[in-house]
């Protein structure tokens, strides 16, 4: 410190670390210097009046009435004493994430309704020092990017939702989610500047953007891409399947296996010929099949024989599996949460090992902050 | 326009008289002063801007009766928040100061030319004002081809209005390019 009281203030890596802003802990007195960093903006505040925004690396001597004679001589006189402050701001950009808490209902002309979930990353910086200080600072009192990160990553999903929402009227569908997840990033970044510049925050960059299907969706979205790939319909497309099955499953040995790849093509053809006979209609003068010798597809409504594991229309899985219940062993649906003869909750939960949300034991990503698990 | 300038001098009390004849303190308030005034001054700028917004409030509603479904209603959103950025660089701008010993400094001549050059935005705000004129027009029609025209043309005169208000610093200055 001088003789006239002046220092020299930097903003030490302590206190800056994942803090986006912050105040200078003394009022400035005359003279003061503060020294401002390629990755700083300071803004200087003189009886509440930001009087400069210094953006550019150097060091910077302050004026006030805080001065030895003068500062002095107006406090003695009057009592008063100016106020003239500094706020830190950091220049550089900052991660987030975020995750979809609800799922978007998503209507798809090929999967009907879909519930999505999306996950990624943004990258955020202040763009406006002005707006920032005042307005989002100010008046909601954040110092910490994580405060940041908050109120934005709601906002992001959102802006993700809607431009899902835009890009499907437009045509396109679940199946082609993935192929445009780059054109949904600049959707979204392009809708970011009408919601954050006026807080003075921009979104630099959104990146590993994912979009969760269900898995009996995203297994009929495989599906088809393998059909599309070896040039073959439903019917045999599954065929193929229990071929393949049945192979890779014989008792042991090499006879067995050579029996294990008879069965799975026997196996296959019977499969073929159940839903061949299920797709024909019943010929003039013959009984049509009694009702309890038809599965219906939940999905679709159609006909399918009894045995039959796949719809043979849309290919939605037929049979209802069930998992025992580990408390009683009572045969219960996988979708139940609570064992429907003794109460015991069936689905098992984890901890978010970053922020502690409770998730279910199927989720792949946390809800609340996208944390991979 | 009233020159706010001469009404902060003309209504200076006795204290401010008496800080004008203090050495050392005589500097600090003309400068005050002049900053003064041009902060009052882009308060009533920001008040215009701030009733434009009203304004573009009103037709957002009447266009959310007329056709809830109108793809011109995000466009209309986005104009409204960045009215809102507009108004806050206004209210929070910079007021134009120098340091010990600075690069450049900001005294009183370049004080006065801020007041000046920040005085000239009015005929931007007059600009902007036309636009939404014709947008009036557009929505009233209830002409969606039309109002989508009018929408970016207010746009691209409020985005013109923001580029010449950051510009003010770097140009009294003279470091502008």
């Amino acid at each position: 410190m001088s003789l006239i009281g002046a220092d020299t203030f930097k903003w030490e890596d302590q206190d800056k670390r994942l803090n986006i802003m912050f105040r200078m802990n003394r009022n400035i007195k005359y003279g003061d210097n503060v020294v401002v960093r390629e990755d700083e903006i300071a803004a200087f505040y003189r009886d509440g009046k930001v009087l400069a925004y210094m953006d550019r690396p150097d060091r910077y001597a302050l004026t006030d009435l805080n001065a030895p004679i003068v500062g002095k001589l107006v406090k003695a006189l009057s009592g008063a004493q100016q106020q003239a402050e500094l706020i830190y701001l950091q220049k550089r950009a900052f991660d987030g994430k975020f995750g979809s808490k609800q799922p978007f209902q998503f209507r798809d002309k090929e999967f009907g309704m879909v519930n999505l979930r999306v996950f990624g990353e943004f990258r955020y910086k202040v763009s406006n020092p002005e707006n920032f200080v005042n307005q989002f600072v100010g008046t909601l009192n954040f110092a910490t990017s994580a405060e940041i990160e908050e109120r934005i990553k709601e906002q992001m999903v959102l802006l993700i939702y809607a431009a899902l929402g835009d890009m499907k009227n437009q045509g396109m569908g679940v199946a082609d989610l993935a192929s445009n997840l780059p054109n949904i990033e600049q959707v979204v970044l392009s809708k970011t500047n009408d919601h954050f510049a006026l807080y003075g925050v921009g979104i630099d960059k959104i990146s590993g953007l994912y979009v969760s299907l269900p898995d009996e969706v995203q297994k009929a979205v495989d599906t088809r891409a393998s059909m599309q790939i070896t040039g073959t319909n439903y019917a045999q497309y599954q065929s193929g399947q229990a071929m393949r099955e049945a192979a890779s499953n014989p008792s042991g040995g090499a006879a067995a296996a050579g029996v294990g790849v008879g069965a799975g093509i026997g196996m296959g053809y019977t499969m073929v010929d159940a839903m061949r006979s299920a797709q024909q209609q019943p010929a003039a003068g013959t009984q049509p099949p009694a009702p309890q010798q038809v599965l219906l597809c939940p999905k679709c409504g159609a006909a399918n024989d009894v045995g039959a594991k796949f719809c043979n229309s849309c290919g939605t899985k037929l049979i209802v599996e069930t998992i025992p219940c580990p408390k009683c062993g009572a045969k219960v649906s996988p979708d139940a949460k609570f064992c429907p003869e003794c109460g015991n909750p069936m689905k098992a939960t984890k901890k978010c090992p970053k922020c502690g949300t409770e998730s279910p034991g199927s989720a792949k990503f946390c809800p609340e902050c996208g944390t991979t698990f | 326009m009233p020159d706010i300038r001469q009404k902060v001098e003309e209504d200076r009390g006795l204290i401010k008289k008496i800080q004008l004849m203090v050495p050392g303190y005589r500097g600090y308030r003309l400068r005050d002063d002049l900053r003064d005034s041009d902060k009052m001054l882009r308060l009533e700028l920001g008040k215009r801007l701030a009733l434009q917004r009203k304004e573009l409030e009103e037709f957002r509603q009447t266009m959310v009766t007329n056709n809830p479904l109108s793809k011109n209603l995000q466009p209309i959103g986005g104009i409204i928040n960045q009215y809102k950025k507009v108004e806050g660089l206004l209210a929070h701008g910079e007021s134009g100061y120098s340091g010990i010993s600075a690069d450049i400094r900001i005294n009183v001549p370049e004080l006065n030319m801020l007041y000046e050059y920040d005085a000239g935005m009015v005929d931007t705000i007059n600009f902007v004002e036309q636009s939404i004129g014709s947008l009036r027009t557009a929505i009233d029609d209830n002409d969606d081809g039309r109002t989508a025209e009018q929408l970016k043309n207010v746009k691209m005169r409020i985005t013109g209005f923001e580029e010449k208000f950051d510009k003010r610093i770097s140009i009294i200055m003279g470091i502008g390019v």
